[in-house]
């Protein structure tokens, strides 16, 4: 096997077997179902609790509205009650809140609710929307014998939706139906995959470097394989590692949900049959010739592409700082730039995943350090052949160029011991090697 | 013949010339002292031949060709800062550093088991780096370093960090490999270590040889005629001799000491002559200055 080879395969086996890497792609995909169905688990377990809440209507008509559900109970109380002893209710925790209405719900103040303690916004919003029921009807009221012909036309209207097809014209003259939001949902899948994976990896790799040098194995080995070969190996294991994890993930998730498809209760046919009547005819179709507008061959080219490109670019960086520094912390403040520039590409990734050929999102599709983040959030919004071409030849420009520095900067940093090196001396390193 | 040969090694760094012309070379079978005080250039010296660092100019010859990379599987090296993956298990680490050298997994796994066996480690095998004891990583550090059976060993300061009876380990082992037909270059401040071990020595001070050739030879250029002789007679013979200078003489039970400096006679053989004149010899020993005597009197000098 070639050295190259060597390192690579140590990287990756010593990585692999980790308790750490293991207990990591068996939780992390059973962690993401678990926040998925938190809010629903906490719904259920924790429960809201209750406030009670007393109320007098002034009005003798709004206060009719108020529904008690899990949220709230209201209790009508006659409107000649004075308030002190409605605090004194408060107080002794007969109810929980005490509220006065005393006139319309449109006009301000006139609706009050004291209470012990903050009400939550679920409740306030509930209340604001019986009361508003409550003057809906009032305004109807107005109207007589057509009231009840204008409250189903209301309701029709808040119902309208006005739909606009995308279509996006390709040069065979094969036109294909797509979807904004489709492209919005794989764009951003894709841009934060890529991100999370520079920057995981990327520290991986420099503490990688960073624990050959501390434990000062380093010299052994520069001794045996050329410190290019064994940063390149560094690289690359890194990359294998967690792409590994992702595979792992992707097959634990697809089985659990294939499980949980086949767990769930089948749903009672005639109940499908009426939930088929209800969805717009052919919706399941919809979905898939949507899906099929995003041209999800060349978004995995791409993607490929773009991940490793990204990934070289900044790993060589890394491997870079992880050579001149001794300790973790020390690390971490050389990282601090190259963290912003990742971050700055995901801000911008996420406003052209808005506006994909505003000038902002082409340029930075272009600049190496954006590019990749950012030019897989404009693909599947579809972008002219020669922009990712050109923005290709950079990226793979950039790369070579910036292994090269780095392998230069981390064949001197790997026998510097002592003091941090400014970035003034890493340039010195560059020249002198 | 030399398996190293090096002229005119000049490397700089950044405002600093680290080496200036070195020269110098290494008969094969030989051990040969690289010394010098810290910061001489010897550990510069060192990273070149491993090909660490390549040298702005100047020529290595390695058994009469172009020092390159595929000798780098002839070479052996312990550097002066040494260590090992903690967290990977020992047996793996050491094949994993076998194979770097060019080594198959097989033959390496074979070749270290006995290696283990030899240096009672065996049990250590599946265990972490980080469990064993320091004396046990350097085992394991010069198993590693030997391991491949290169042409050309290199120890860079062996012997600091190990105790006593591991220091000795180490020599022996050193002595033995040079028996079976390896050179060694080592560099050390340990002088004791380099008389008993070493055939010849370059000695290296601000970036240049200063001093350089067999252990026997530059101790007779550094020798300053002493001698310490055991007689009896009276020692007023002795004082009194003009061709020789008394610098201290005692009295035991049974005959008298004393140090001389010979002024004119250079020959040990002449001088015994000479004394044997003035009173009865019961012992004589020509005093050569120690290789720590010569180390300090060059380094200071300059």
């Amino acid at each position: 096997m070639s050295k190259l080879g060597l390192i690579i395969q140590r990287e990756y086996i010593t990585r692999v077997r980790k308790k750490s890497f293991i207990i990591i792609s068996l939780l992390a995909p059973l962690g993401i179902v678990l926040l998925l169905f938190l809010p629903a688990l906490i719904e259920i377990f924790g429960g809201q609790t209750e406030t009670s809440i007393a109320v007098v209507d002034h009005t003798d008509y709004y206060g009719k509205f108020l529904q008690t559900d899990k949220v709230a109970s209201f209790s009508n109380l006659s409107s000649d009650i004075d308030e002190s002893e409605l605090r004194q209710m408060c107080n002794t925790n007969d109810f929980d809140a005490y509220m006065l209405i005393e006139g319309s719900p449109k006009y301000k103040d006139s609706v009050k609710i004291f209470s012990n303690s903050t009400l939550t916004i679920d409740l306030v919003n509930k209340i604001e929307d019986d009361l508003r029921d409550g003057l809906r009807e009032r305004c109807l009221a107005n109207y007589g014998e057509h009231s009840a012909q204008l409250d189903s036309l209301f309701n029709v209207v808040n119902g309208l939706h006005a739909n606009v097809a995308t279509i996006n014209i390709s040069e065979d003259g094969t036109d294909s139906e797509s979807s904004a939001i489709m492209g919005f949902l794989v764009s951003f899948i894709v841009m934060f995959l890529i991100y999370t994976f520079v920057l995981v990896s990327g520290s991986m790799v420099m503490s990688s470097v960073m624990e050959e040098k501390s434990s000062r194995i380093i010299e052994v080995l520069v001794s045996s394989v050329r410190p290019f070969d064994l940063m390149m190996g560094k690289i690359i294991g890194v990359a294998l590692t967690t792409l590994t994890q992702f595979a792992i993930w992707f097959i634990i998730g697809g089985a659990i949900s294939i499980v949980a498809s086949i767990l769930a209760p089948t749903p009672d046919v005639t109940e499908l049959a009426n939930a088929a009547e209800q969805v717009d005819e052919n919706m399941i179709s919809k979905v898939f010739q949507l899906l099929s507008g995003i041209n999800f061959i060349e978004i995995l080219v791409m993607f490929v592409i773009f991940f490793i490109g990204g990934y070289l670019l900044y790993a060589s960086f890394f491997a870079c700082i992880g050579a001149a520094v001794e300790n973790q912390s020390e690390g971490q403040q050389l990282m601090l730039p190259l963290t912003m520039l990742i971050i700055i590409a995901l801000y911008i990734a996420i406003y052209a995943a808005k506006d994909p050929n505003g000038t902002i999102s082409i340029v930075a599709s272009m600049i190496p350090f954006t590019s990749p983040i950012v030019m897989m959030a404009r693909i599947p919004f579809g972008v002219p052949m020669w922009q990712i071409v050109l923005s290709v030849i950079i990226l793979i420009g950039s790369f070579v160029l910036s292994t090269w520095m780095a392998s230069r900067i981390y064949r001197i940093g790997i026998l510097m011991y002592g003091k941090k090196p400014s970035l003034k001396e890493m340039w010195k390193w560059f020249k002198q090697s | 013949m030399a398996l190293i040969e090096a002229t005119n090694i000049v490397k700089d760094y950044a405002g600093h010339r680290a080496l200036d012309n070195l020269n110098i070379n290494v008969e094969e079978g030989t051990i040969y002292g690289l010394l010098g005080p810290n910061g001489a250039g010897k550990t510069t010296f060192i990273r070149i031949l491993n090909q660490i660092t390549m040298p702005d100019s100047g020529e290595i010859l390695f058994d009469g060709h172009k020092l390159c990379a595929q000798d780098i599987a002839n070479i052996g090296y312990l550097p002066e800062e040494r260590g090992l993956y903690k967290k990977m298990a020992v047996g793996e680490q050491a094949i994993f550093l076998a194979q770097l050298k060019g080594m198959s997994k097989a033959d390496a796994k074979a070749k270290l088991k006995v290696w283990f066996e030899k240096f009672g480690i065996a049990d250590w095998w599946h265990r972490k780096v980080e469990e064993l004891s320091k004396g046990m990583q350097q085992k394991v550090q010069f198993i590693t370093t030997v391991l491949h059976q290169p042409r050309l060993l290199i120890f860079d300061e062996p012997f600091s960090g190990f105790d006593p009876i591991n220091a000795n380990l180490l020599k022996n082992e050193i002595l033995e490999l040079r028996n079976n037909g390896a050179t060694v270059i080592f560099s050390t401040h340990n002088m004791a270590s380099v008389e008993e071990i070493c055939n010849n020595i370059t000695l290296i001070n601000k970036s240049k040889a200063v001093l350089s050739g067999s252990v026997w030879d530059v101790k007779q250029q550094y020798k300053e005629n002493m001698f310490s002789i055991k007689f009896t007679g009276d020692a007023n013979n002795l004082l009194t001799d003009n061709k020789i200078e008394v610098l201290e003489n005692g009295q035991t039970r049974d005959y008298q000491t004393a140090v001389i400096r010979s002024k004119e006679i250079t020959s040990a053989n002449e001088l015994i002559r000479h004394v044997l004149e003035k009173v009865d010899i019961v012992g004589f020993e020509e005093k050569l200055p120690t290789m720590n005597d010569i180390f300090i009197k060059t380094v200071t000098k300059q």
